[in-house]
């Protein structure tokens, strides 16, 4: 491992980025956390990382700033039909594709045609665009939006990374698959290349005019390049950053974030992302959780503020419910359910039948209290939880696994407890986790890990997502969380951060909508 | 066995020593060199350690104290704490009965599979060695990290999978040295003897070529400790291996990893742990072979 760090070192000193602070050739470098991107194509992707490169290539219809307000994109104004089953759109007219094509009314339909086209292979934009029936074109610019139901939230869609405009010339040429590799949007950065793994090079659109209106820049970025570099290593990402060879850092270590902010030369900036926080899901479908007095034990004996204190050093606050506090819709009833407390833990588990036994793990009929947990993430968040469940007599057996392994046992039913999370700016990101229609099947991965079949949440979850007014929505989905923590097959544990330090030389970075990507058109020399 | 030790060691004059004079003169000689010795005696301190790591180890290894957590060495953490407050010190005294246990486990495992290969395809030569031996070298030329690697990935993590992960990728190194010394063993008049007298392949195989190349494999075997202890750590870094809370050193200096700034006891101490290991075994197994390679011991 040491030799690969000298290696990527060695190649960092090797290319050497000229980040000049004249705006004709001010490069920038995003060091990103992942190496696994596979796609760019914004109708396809379900990845935080991937999307980090789409937000610069791309343009919404609406654009949503980081407190959620929206603002003119490339539609100028939108009208939702009165019973909400369309929205009408004037678009604007001066906007081309980089790769020449006209930006119309055509392009928003060819967009919105292929994602619900099962040969696009949608992940994250097939929830995204709701019970969408198809497109009317009634005039270059302008377009109505339908929909099978009522889908008041239809504008906040438009707001999404997912939902971005592309090229139907260029899907045509590419194809698919061609198209995930060469991405061709309206946005203030052309897609150059990509060396998988390695980096990507994107530069500024010299015809972009058509910025929303609360950027500083207007016309084309000062930005005149953006490599956004893989760097999975927490500690080379600092280092990097410290030695300027790259100007921003995702995923930066919360000790390295207090540092870099006290030491005058860096600027840092915390997002907590919207969507599911980091989460174990129960399975309810074998073992010893089967029982909730054991699930009630396993949340309660377990420290979360703590926890999260301890490992983020109070950049993370813990989690209490299945949508994270930054998502519209959140129920602050959340908050009221299984505070830690070690004591009720162990009545719990002993109502249940889980005696102590004499290694300090509780038994029922000769067999160990033992909880398997496969697992992708965070493998501190695995010790502390361990640490924890320990002290009540829970034995938590956690497995670094890689993910095919993972997948396999997810889809044969081998796990009781599994570890998820999500950015997603949106309460309809329960019905991933939680519809009763998404248990994985032998050769189908699906996310309801809990086995959990409720019809009840099923039905809500639907109306929420078709609510006519914005206090039904609420009121739906409060209760959509009411059920869940109620039926306790679902344990939050702390909020997403995405930790971003960057050298103060340079200013303007945005959050997108969700707290997690950043965008980069505004970035511009500081002095 | 007389007859064996004459056989393969032209200075007939040892067969005609006492066998426990012989052992003496061997641990003399062996004594002689200075890093033989210190290599000797860190190995033992390690491996006392490991078993007595009830006794001397001050905390539980996995228990967790926040209030400890990333404290440097002192008085109560003699070599400080790491992000969730556990004491490195036990760890690491824990973490050799891992560390050290499945090396040896590798290693063995390894040299069994290698030199029932290796004396097979040399005693039975012909195609099949010819077969055989190619199939060897196709195995050798990949990098045996690579390939302990690729084994963990198909079988799944978990230090078991580690032992049989390392263990192939070190088999062909056994096989191929066991394999060459028993192509000479075999010419030797005392095996066209027992073949004389009807001695069956197999008996020929177990009772005379195998006898004969155990001080090859004795040092081959301690050479190979350093690089399984090694390995095992390196999948451990990886992830592969050992699996929270496992006191693994490979492991350890993984956690360490992203505190290295704020906590380099984390990393330092497992590493040194680690290094004195591997040191340990490769100076005792240099002694070996100089002491017990006939080419070498010629000199």
């Amino acid at each position: 491992m040491r030799k690969l760090m000298m290696t990527t070192a060695l190649a960092l000193s090797l290319a050497p980025i000229l980040a000049h602070a004249q705006s004709s050739d001010f490069t920038i470098v995003f060091a990103d956390d992942s190496t696994s991107d596979v796609t760019f194509d914004p109708r396809v992707t379900q990845s935080r990382h991937e999307e980090q490169v789409i937000a610069q290539i791309f343009d919404q219809l609406v654009v949503g700033d980081a407190d959620g307000k929206q603002y003119p994109g490339l539609a100028k104004s939108w009208k939702m039909a009165p019973d909400n089953t369309s929205v009408t759109l004037v678009l604007r007219d001066d906007v081309t594709f980089h790769d020449g094509t006209k930006f119309n009314a055509e392009a928003v339909k060819f967009t919105f045609d292929t994602i619900v086209d099962p040969a696009t292979g949608s992940q994250g934009a097939i929830d995204m665009i709701g019970p969408y029936a198809g497109a009317d074109i009634l005039g270059p610019y302008e377009i109505r939006i339908n929909y099978k139901r009522a889908f008041p939230t239809a504008v906040d869609s438009f707001t999404e990374n997912e939902l971005s405009i592309v090229s139907p010339t260029a899907v045509k040429t590419l194809g698919g698959t061609g198209f995930a590799q060469a991405p061709v949007g309206t946005g203030p950065f052309k897609f150059v290349s990509w060396e998988k793994g390695k980096q990507v090079v994107l530069e500024r659109n010299p015809d972009y005019k058509w910025g929303a209106s609360f950027y500083s820049t207007q016309g084309p970025s000062k930005v005149a390049r953006i490599i956004h570099r893989y760097i999975p290593n927490a500690g080379t990402r600092v280092a990097a950053l410290e030695a300027g060879e790259v100007q921003l850092t995702d995923l930066t270590p919360p000790l390295d974030m207090k540092r870099l902010a006290d030491s005058g030369k860096f600027t840092t900036m915390t997002g907590i992302a919207a969507g599911v926080p980091l989460s174990l899901m129960f399975n309810t479908s074998k073992g010893a959780l089967q029982d909730i007095k054991v699930r009630q034990a396993f949340i309660t004996a377990v420290d979360r503020p703590r926890l999260s204190q301890n490992l983020f050093f109070g950049f993370a606050k813990a989690a209490w419910g299945p949508l994270a506090p930054s998502t519209p819709a959140y129920w602050k009833g959340v908050e009221e359910y299984y505070k830690f407390n070690r004591d009720t833990a162990g009545k719990l588990l002993d109502e249940a039948g889980w005696k102590m036994g004499s290694g300090g793990i509780r038994e029922k009929d000769g067999q160990p209290l033992q909880i398997y947990y496969p697992t992708l993430l965070e493998p501190e968040t695995s010790v502390a939880l361990q640490a924890d469940l320990k002290r009540v007599g829970i034995d938590l057996k956690v497995e670094n696994v890689t993910k095919a392994k993972q997948d396999e046992l997810i889809l044969t039913n081998g796990y009781d407890v599994g570890g998820i999370r999500w950015v997603y700016n949106d309460p309809a990101v329960l019905r991933i986790p939680f519809d009763s229609n998404n248990i994985p099947e032998p050769g189908k991965f699906k996310f309801n890990w809990m086995r959990w079949k409720n019809a009840d949440l099923d039905k809500t979850l639907a109306s929420a997502a078709t609510a006519s007014s914005p206090e039904d929505r609420l009121k739906l989905y409060a209760d959509a969380q009411k059920m869940i923590m109620d039926a306790a097959v679902f344990m939050p544990i702390h909020d997403q951060i995405e930790t971003i330090a960057l050298t103060n030389k340079i200013t303007g970075a945005r959050f997108a909508p969700g707290n997690w990507q950043l965008r980069l058109y505004d970035v511009r020399p500081a002095s | 066995m007389e007859t064996i030790v004459s056989a393969t060691n032209p200075q007939a004059n040892i067969a005609e020593i006492p066998r426990s004079a012989r052992g003496w003169q061997f641990v003399r000689r062996f004594a002689h060199h200075p890093g033989a010795l210190v290599g000797v005696f860190v190995l033992l301190v390690l491996i006392v350690a490991a078993i007595l790591a009830p006794y001397i180890a001050p905390f539980d290894p996995t228990e967790t104290d926040v209030g400890a957590r990333l404290s440097a060495p002192d008085a109560m953490h003699w070599l400080g704490a790491d992000l969730h407050g556990r004491d490195i010190y036990s760890r690491i005294v824990w973490g050799g009965r891992y560390s050290l246990a499945v090396g040896i486990a590798t290693v063995l495992l390894a040299l069994v599979i290698g030199s029932s290969i290796g004396i097979f395809l040399g005693y039975v030569g012909g195609r099949v060695d010819a077969i055989g031996s190619r199939l060897i070298d196709v195995l050798l030329g990949f990098p045996s990290v690579v390939m302990a690697i690729l084994v963990v990935v198909v079988l799944g993590v978990g230090l078991v999978n580690v032992v049989i992960a390392v263990a192939i990728a070190q088999v062909p190194r056994f096989a191929r040295v066991v394999r060459s010394a028993v192509l000479v063993t075999k010419e030797q008049l005392y095996v066209d003897a027992a073949r004389a007298i009807g001695a069956s392949g197999w008996r020929i195989m177990a009772r005379h070529l195998l006898p004969n190349v155990v001080p090859t494999l004795i040092v081959l075997g301690t050479l190979n400790l350093g690089e399984a202890i090694l390995s095992t750590a390196t999948l451990s870094f990886l992830g592969l291996g050992a699996q929270p809370p496992t006191p693994e050193w490979g492991a350890m200096l993984n956690d360490g990893r992203d505190y290295m700034r704020y906590a380099p006891w984390m990393m330092f101490f497992p590493g040194l742990a680690l290094f004195l290991a591997v040191m340990s075994v490769n100076l005792i197994g240099d002694r070996l072979s100089q002491l017990l390679d006939p080419r070498a011991r010629q000199r």
